[in-house]
């Protein structure tokens, strides 16, 4: 049996195989499936200072290999989370990680400290993609300035190691993650969905009732995939690959380009059990090609 | 809930781009219960990505249940294709069944292919001692479905068509106040449109009912907050609060 165990950083996980958040909730919803414990970690959903409604309905439009969303963040705030779904995940036997987001940089901050010290949860991932309301709502994760400042305080603001979720929707990945790295982080993941757009012909309006959304899915994986490996060549940061993964070779793609892990996003809708046949995917592939350990492809694309 | 393998054992096409499909899958049929759907993944390759869903339109309780659908686009085309013997890739039963309440009489709406979670429910309604209506609106009688299978069931069926062509000319939601009665149990599923008339009307009588809805579905399992509507306070999924809802929780 090939050995699948990884270390970002800090963390240990028992395989590379992740959920990303947002789209397997806070591990419960799938247990009809099988044992989350399985998973290498789970990315939970993102939690926000206050509570958020989301965005108003239609919220999901599918297009060809892939799905635009825009959930907008639909949270039941911090308190709550703390109260109610902290809970639930006792009992779950792997690498649990939340995901924080805020307007401010403040509102990270103060999630960051109020998540340092709660049981259960191993790192935090810091999403990026949200409109910082002091600068003109730009999102955080577009501007370098803007990912090292919002990095740096949270890394200060607490004990847990830290992951910034950068988004792709930039000019240049590479500096991104750059200023991530240099601001003491522990890792990056990349990528978030590519801001889309569908329009509903006979009405002539957008489908979503947030008009713009996020795109995901297998139509997004090679620009993902891209950008994974352009920022393994570049930075010396552990990178948490996502984008498009469906398959065993999906994932293989991502670690070969540079992912010490990676995440499972929307082909948990299309295939619950794609997490797991994924890791089986993967432990076949070092068998065969007489790898003893998983570390032994990550990274080792050429040329 | 469970992720199987269901066998297509028969497929009957009603009429064009119509068709009811049997499969064999024990444990779906089990437990599944009426207002409950499942999720196919009508093809393996991502065209389509996602899973299409359908309401149970009947079960054995034992090994085999049926939907019943209409061909709209890419999805429900293959499915169509599909023949007896296929293996398809199913997960269900998913979704909140309908609460069966006593009432004097059973009314039940249904608008077009609203009529398959319908469906289901009259036949465990049939075990009940009070009278079953249903109210059966389509746009044509070209488009009445599975008409002989109700009647033989012993409900008794007043249809509305669009142009006259069978039963009364016009729509449900123009006569349903004629059927209303205090004490009575309704269960509607149909457009939106519909359900909003409707759900106007049931409350202006002083009455609720039981609505069935539909939405565009993520993951169907109440993970991705992406199937939503609006209820009075904040937002329900469909795909697991729902896809049936109290009346009286919506807010239009
Ligand atoms: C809980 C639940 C239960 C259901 N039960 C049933 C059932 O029992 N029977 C049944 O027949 N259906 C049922 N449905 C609906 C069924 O799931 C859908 O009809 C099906 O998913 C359609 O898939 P498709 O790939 O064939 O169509 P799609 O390709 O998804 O397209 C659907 C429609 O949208 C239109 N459309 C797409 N893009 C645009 C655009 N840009 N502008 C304007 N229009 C556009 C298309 O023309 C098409 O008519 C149910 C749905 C839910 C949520
Ligand atoms: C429905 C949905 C909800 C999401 N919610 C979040 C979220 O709350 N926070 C976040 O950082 N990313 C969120 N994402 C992004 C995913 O975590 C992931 O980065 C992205 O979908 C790309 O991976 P995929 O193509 O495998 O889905 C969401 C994605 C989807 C599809
Ligand atoms: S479809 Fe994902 S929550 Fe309903």
């Amino acid at each position: 049996m090939p050995d699948l165990e990884i270390q970002i950083g800090e963390l240990t996980l028992k395989n590379p195989v992740t959920v990303a958040s947002g789209t397997f909730g806070y591990g419960q919803e799938y247990e009809a499936f099988y044992d989350p414990s399985l998973l290498g970690a789970i990315f939970l959903k993102s939690v926000t200072l206050e509570e958020r409604p989301g965005n108003p309905p239609p919220r999901l439009v599918e297009t060809p290999a892939g799905l635009i969303n825009s959930i907008g963040l639909q949270n039941v705030g911090l308190d709550r989370f703390l109260d109610e779904v902290v809970p639930l995940l006792e009992g779950i036997d792997t690498v649990l990680i939340a995901n924080i987001a805020g307007n401010t940089v403040d509102e990270y901050v103060q999630l960051a400290e109020a998540l340092s010290d709660c049981p259960g949860l191993a790192a935090l991932e810091v999403n990026v993609s949200c409109p910082n309301v002091k600068e003109g709502g730009i999102a955080f994760g577009t501007s370098a300035d803007m990912i090292r400042e919002v990095t740096q305080e949270v890394v200060a603001a607490s004990a847990l190691p830290i992951i910034v979720k950068l988004t792709p929707n930039v000019a240049d990945i590479v500096s991104m993650a750059h200023a991530a790295e240099e601001a003491g982080a522990t890792a990056v993941s990349l990528v978030n969905t590519f801001l889309a757009l569908a329009i509903d012909i006979e009405t002539r309006r957008p489908i979503l009732g947030n008009a713009t959304g996020g795109l995901s899915g297998p139509a997004i994986k090679p620009i993902a995939l891209r950008m994974v490996w352009q920022v393994a060549r570049s930075t010396n940061i552990p990178i948490i690959g996502m984008g498009g993964i469906m398959t065993g070779t999906d994932a293989i793609e991502f670690l070969m380009a540079g992912a010490t892990a990676i995440a499972v996003g929307t082909a948990n809708f299309v295939n619950p059990l794609a997490p797991v046949e994924i890791v089986k995917e993967l432990e076949m592939f070092l068998e065969a090609h007489h790898h003893t350990s998983v570390r032994e492809i990550i990274n080792v694309v050429e040329g | 809930m469970h992720k199987l393998l269901a066998k297509l054992i028969d497929a009957q096409a009603l009429a064009s781009g119509v068709f009811v499909h049997t499969y064999h899958a024990p444990e779906i049929s089990r437990s599944a219960e009426p207002g409950q759907f499942v999720n196919i993944r009508v093809s393996s390759s991502v065209a389509p990505l996602l899973r299409r869903p359908f309401s149970v339109l009947s079960s054995d309780g034992r090994e085999q249940f049926r939907i019943l659908f209409e061909v709209k686009g890419q999805g429900t085309e293959i499915l169509s294709r599909k023949q007896p013997g296929a293996e398809v890739d199913c997960v269900g039963p998913l979704g909140q069944p309908f609460q069966i309440k006593a009432g004097k009489l059973n009314l039940v709406i249904a608008g077009g292919m609203g009529v398959a979670p319908l469906f289901f429910l009259m036949q465990q309604l049939r075990t009940k001692p009070y009278p079953t209506l249903l109210l059966y609106g389509v746009r044509t009688k070209a488009c009445l479905y599975l008409v002989d299978e109700l009647v033989a069931s012993g409900v008794q069926l007043q249809i509305f068509t669009d142009d006259g062509s069978a039963g009364q000319q016009g729509m449900v939601t123009d006569f349903v106040e004629e059927y209303m009665q205090p004490g009575c149990a309704i269960y509607a599923c149909g457009p939106m449109e519909m359900i909003k008339v409707l759900t106007h009307k049931v409350h202006s009588a002083g009455l609720e009912c039981q609505v069935s809805l539909e939405n565009q579905l993520g993951c169907g399992v109440g993970a991705c907050l992406g199937c939503v509507v609006k209820v009075h306070d904040g937002y329900a999924r469909v795909c697991c609060d729902g896809p049936v809802f109290d009346s009286n929780a919506l807010e239009f």
